[in-house]
């Protein structure tokens, strides 16, 4: 056998590593906080042991397109200054 | 088969948490043969990967799929994971290791014992040759993605690619790498 077939089968060997069979089900036990970790201490569900969950979508995410809100937005300060100009008129008369 | 990682990430953040699954079953086994390559024992390695999954789930809002990968992503956050974990830990003597992986009672001496020298040789890797070679030789990722797992330019994964090949070669008594 040559030193690259050794290499080879050596990298096999490594790859040869599945995870546990119950993984997915300690990673979602561990989301809703019905176990705490890996060593399969389980203290039932408390939902202080209960991860975060995601946050809801932001901004950017959502589904309102930016542009749409930005074009609110400016809308609105267009609005208030209106507002405010017009007070000013009513309080110093021009003339 | 082909899985819509994008739907499943969007059903997760509007709520629907069993979707999450799909991703960990989808992801489960390289991950934990990623970290388990890193930190060379079974029990760590099934906590790390556990943890970045959790933090996966916690952050998923804040992925950014233009960017990278789910796949990619969760690499990272086990890969930081995982080198923490071996600042944290005490240096391993060969005895002591979880690996080799094998130990058939068949197995001759030989073959045995190349395997160990190459499994201490792995180990004795500095920890940023040691997941990018894990990463490039073991999971057979393209060295651009390893740059984004890294957070270092393409020209550092190659170098320190060419550097722990260099550093397994040394410590072997014969040489295996081409």
């Amino acid at each position: 056998m040559s030193n690259q077939d050794r290499y080879e089968q050596w990298k096999a060997s490594r790859k040869d590593v599945p995870a546990p069979p119950d993984f997915a089900d300690s990673v979602m036990n561990r989301i809703s906080g019905e176990t705490p970790n890996a060593e399969g201490e389980t203290t039932g569900p408390h939902e202080s042991q209960k991860v975060s969950a995601p946050p809801q979508r932001t901004f950017a995410e959502s589904s309102v397109s930016p542009s749409l809100t930005l074009l609110a937005t400016c809308a609105a300060i267009v609005v208030f200054a209106a507002r405010v100009a017009h007070m000013l008129s009513i309080l110093w008369p021009v003339g | 088969m082909h899985v819509d990682e994008s739907a499943i990430i969007r059903q997760t953040l509007d709520g629907n948490t069993n979707a999450f699954r799909q991703l960990v079953e989808l992801h489960q086994h390289r991950l934990y043969r990623f970290v388990c390559n890193i930190v060379a024992d079974r029990h760590t390695a099934e906590e790390i990967a556990q943890d970045s999954f959790l933090k996966a789930y916690e952050k998923l809002s804040t992925f950014d799929s233009t960017r990278a990968s789910f796949q990619t992503w969760l690499f990272r956050i086990a890969r930081n994971r995982s080198l923490n974990a071996l600042c944290k830990r005490k240096p391993v003597t060969t005895e002591e290791n979880d690996i080799p992986f094998e130990s058939a009672p068949d197995e001759r001496l030989e073959r045995a014992e190349w395997k160990r020298q190459f499994d201490v040789a792995l180990d004795q890797l500095k920890p940023e040759q040691k997941t990018v070679f894990v990463l490039a030789e073991i999971e057979e990722m393209p060295l651009r993605e390893i740059a984004i797992i890294e957070d270092v330019p393409l020209g550092t994964v190659k170098s320190r690619l060419s550097r722990a090949k260099n550093s397994l070669r040394q410590s072997l008594t014969f040489n295996p790498i081409d």
